[in-house]
């Protein structure tokens, strides 16, 4: 094979005699900090976040925070469709825990009317909650392994959340975006063949959860990257509007599950896990630690569910059944004013939380007697996770950014809504 | 939920601080309506509180009353004069106490040609993002935060898109190029 001929002026000796390189060389570092530009467009920052970060060496001391590349203007959105069809933006609100936000938003809206959910339905709620927890943190856990450097949990740990999802599918139709929830009740009840299907599947992903430990918890590429990375105070991180995981890292044991039990979580037997220095590798193992609560709260719920209806009596904002509808004339009525003007509660203004993947997910809905909200606010955790992250990472290194950013679970579609 | 929200008995020391404090229960959950030159005071007050400080700034969102007859505002309906209402936006505040698992709402108005209000941002850093989208989403300044931009829209965007008079396809104009150097519209 004949040698490629290299022009004369793009040898590296003959380049590096160049007027600018030369004094590039010479120059030498310089106290002004150095703008690097990490996003939208990076892996590690999911595609929708822009950092500009301002380096003196490889030391952060400035950033930039830009959210916004996710917003698709849902809180606008909802002020024009009624509270029914208002209900699928939720679930792209966190997509990886879809069920939480659609039942979230749901609880609120039925406070808003008085409606009292069914037995079958409150546990069936806590049993989809905490599964998409699971699946949640199974993400985010395999997101700080890859990019740390660890594939190998990676690959084990999106394989269980398949198992999950596909699980999912069969009970709701969808993997990711399931509008399971209905105002009022659920879009159709499980089998009992799911429910014991879901149990297996429970049981065959505790072996997974200690080979991730085991994998990870002692490694020393990993606790050199977390521990003592990312610390924030208690103080600090409660002032600063942080919920969740990331707040129970901090030593805090504030959980919307335990501080305010919608749903059944009063009537299962389970623990918060609480942190000590909350930086990266608290936060790691509280999310273990939280999948293992999440599969005790499953497997009770499994085994408490009780047969009944999942929908209530109460007609004023699901759809009747569909015999109801052909077979009278009040269920026809019913059916057609649900369709054509939305559900109407009384007027008034409501605040409701559930907790979310990554913190307290609250909607705050202003409601003016019509079939649609006047005014829908998603407290989205995300997002003031990401107000107080520039200081928790200034004073780090460059490479720190990921791990950091990794720990805390953004996700685009709730931070950005 | 009721037990979770601070209602009037249990607040009394406040009601009888702020005599001209309107409150009202809807839901089983308070709304203390104040005036926004009482909120300096206010801020103060609640962080400090004795028995229920309230450590957490939970949310804080608006809500634009423009082309509502909403009964909270009925003066409101849509009209061009209304659009300088001093009364057209309400900021809700959502706040908890973390040790005594207690909540409580705080509603102020602003509105004029520039609606401006008190920033929190010094008694709670929470703020920092929930004002800027404010900022962004409504056009309210927020006096004394610290680094008030848009956050979710892009610095070129006109108008203010959660506005009722904002309408809902409204088109923006195509953007030039930005040159890099120029930071990315920063400054």
């Amino acid at each position: 094979m004949a040698e490629i001929e290299i022009p004369a002026k793009y040898k590296v000796e003959e380049v590096l005699k160049r007027k600018e390189i030369l004094e590039l060389t010479i120059a030498g570092p310089t106290d002004e900090p150095m703008r690097i530009n990490l996003g939208p467009s990076h892996p590690a920052m999911h595609g929708t976040i822009k950092m500009i970060a301002e380096l003196v060496g490889e030391t952060i001391v400035n950033l930039d925070i830009e959210p916004g590349f996710l917003h698709r203007g849902m809180e606008k959105m909802c002020e024009v469709h009624n509270y029914n069809s208002a209900l699928p933006y939720t679930d792209r609100l966190n997509y990886v825990t879809a069920f939480i936000n659609n039942f979230g938003y749901a609880a609120t809206i039925e406070k808003l009317f008085g409606i009292e959910i069914t037995e079958r339905t409150s546990w069936l709620r806590t049993l989809f909650s905490e599964l998409s927890r699971i699946t949640d943190h199974y993400t985010c856990q395999a997101a700080i392994c890859s990019e740390i450097g660890a594939m190998t949990p990676f690959l084990y740990l999106m394989q269980a959340r398949d198992y999950i999802w596909e699980h999912f599918n069969w009970a709701t139709g969808a993997r990711q975006t399931y509008s399971y929830s209905r105002i009022g009740g659920l879009a159709k009840d499980v089998s009992r063949e799911w429910l014991d299907k879901a149990k297996e599947i429970l049981l065959d992903n505790i072996p997974l959860l200690h080979d991730v430990h085991g994998l990870i918890d002692k490694n020393r590429i990993f606790l050199d990257r977390t521990q003592g990375v990312g610390e924030i105070s208690k103080e600090d991180a409660i002032n600063a509007g942080i919920t969740g995981p990331f707040l129970r890292s901090t030593g805090c044991d504030y959980d919307v599950r335990k501080a305010m039990p919608y749903f059944k979580y009063d009537e299962v037997e389970w623990e918060v896990p609480v942190g000590k220095y909350g930086d990266n590798y608290d936060r790691w193992y509280i999310r273990m630690r939280e999948i293992e609560e999440s599969f005790k709260i499953c497997l009770q719920c499994i085994e408490k569910i009780p047969e009944g209806p999942v929908n209530s009596d109460d007609y004023m904002a699901h759809l009747p059944e569909k015999a109801e509808v052909y077979g009278s004339i009040e269920g026809l009525i019913n059916h057609f004013k649900i369709v054509i003007d939305g559900p109407k509660p009384p007027k008034g203004n409501i605040y409701h939380c559930v907790e979310g993947a990554n913190g307290e997910l609250g909607y705050y809905v202003v409601s003016d007697g019509t079939g649609t909200a006047y005014r829908l606010h998603v407290r989205a955790p995300s997002f003031l996770i990401m107000g107080a992250l520039d200081k928790i990472i200034i004073g780090h290194q460059l490479a720190d950014i990921i791990p950091i950013f990794g720990s805390v679970n953004m996700v685009g579609g709730e931070c950005d809504r | 939920m009721e037990k979770y929200w601070l209602l009037q008995d249990e607040l009394k020391d406040f009601f009888d601080l702020f005599k001209d404090v309107k409150y009202s229960e809807e839901f089983g959950q308070s709304n203390i309506r104040i005036h926004s030159k009482d909120l300096e005071k206010v801020f103060d007050f609640l962080k400090n509180h004795d028995e229920f400080p309230m450590d957490m700034l939970v949310d804080v969102t608006t809500v634009d009353y423009l082309s509502s007859d909403y009964a909270e505002k009925p003066n409101l309906t849509g009209r061009e004069e209304d659009l300088y209402s001093e009364t057209r936006f309400d900021i809700i505040y959502h706040f908890y106490s973390m040790r005594t698992n207690k909540r409580v709402r705080l509603i102020t108005s602003c509105g004029g040609e520039n609606p401006e209000v008190l920033s929190c941002y010094k008694w709670w850093q929470a703020a920092h993002y929930l004002e800027r989208e404010i900022w962004d989403m409504f056009g309210i300044k927020f006096t004394g935060h610290p680094d008030l931009r848009r956050v979710l829209m892009y610095p070129e965007f006109e108008g203010f898109p959660l506005r009722k008079d904002y309408p809902v396809l409204g088109e923006q104009p195509r953007l030039e190029l930005r040159n890099p150097e120029q930071d990315n519209g920063r400054n």
